[in-house]
């Protein structure tokens, strides 16, 4: 069987479909910032994906970029986790409701 | 569970990579997925809460409202993925596959973004040491 473009793409999409499913069904916000990273994993397949079919190494560079921004909201997520926590004691998004007052 | 799980999702994400002939991005990805992934799963250790209570709060339905629309959204995507054809990769040379290539392209063609990533990587841990100890101090 040939590997194409269509089964990475529909990989991604897959992936992508699993982290947006997850970020809307978990209401733990832990389980939504692994969700997110699973989007970001998602994007970076396809975007390898484009650029082997189209040969550029361009596509491969600005791959790196999405790594860089999958890390720093990481970083940032957790500390923001760590800080609602210790202020609320929990991570449950339904908890979070000071916006609404 | 889940992080090791999301170790598993990153790992095969990395092999895929390195099918579609770029090494030095599964490498990359790979490091950043692993520490992710541990520092995800020692974050669950610490914060889950796993007790009946946490588990009562779930939204009614939500789960099946929630896999209705990703399959719906997958089903969606894939069609329109689907369309065109495609047809198989094309040869990939020593200058697509070679790290060498993405480095000179690092600091050459892409040299003002890349210092600007490593600027948003410092500011990210500066941000995430700050938020952290204001967490702390309230």
């Amino acid at each position: 069987m040939t590997l194409t473009l269509q089964h990475v793409l529909i990989f991604s999409v897959a992936l992508f479909s699993i982290g947006a499913a997850g970020a809307c069904v978990r209401r733990n916000m832990l389980m939504m910032l692994i969700s997110i990273q699973i989007m970001f994993s998602a994007s970076v397949v396809a975007m390898a994906g484009f650029s082997r079919w189209n040969l550029l190494p361009e596509g491969n560079a600005a791959t790196f970029f999405i790594i860089a921004i999958a890390a720093a909201e990481a970083a940032v997520g957790l500390a923001l986790l760590l800080a609602v926590f210790t202020r609320c004691g929990t991570l449950h998004a339904d908890e979070m409701k000071l916006l609404k007052d | 569970m889940c992080a090791a799980w999301f170790a598993g999702v990153a790992l095969s994400a990395g092999a895929i990579l390195l099918i579609l002939r770029a090494p030095m991005v599964a490498g990359a990805f790979v490091i950043v997925a692993a520490g992710v992934s541990m520092v995800f799963s020692l974050f669950v250790m610490m914060l889950m809460d796993s007790s009946k209570r946490a588990r009562a709060r779930q939204i009614r339905f939500g789960k099946v409202l929630a896999a209705v629309a990703a399959g719906y959204l997958a089903i969606v995507m894939m069609i329109a993925v689907a369309a065109p054809p495609f047809a198989a990769a094309p040869a990939s040379g020593d200058y697509f596959e070679s790290s060498l290539t993405m480095g000179k392209m690092m600091v050459s063609q892409y040299a003002l973004p890349f210092e600007l990533t490593g600027v948003m990587l410092l500011a990210a841990a500066v941000a995430s040491i700050i938020i952290a100890k204001r967490g702390e101090g309230a």
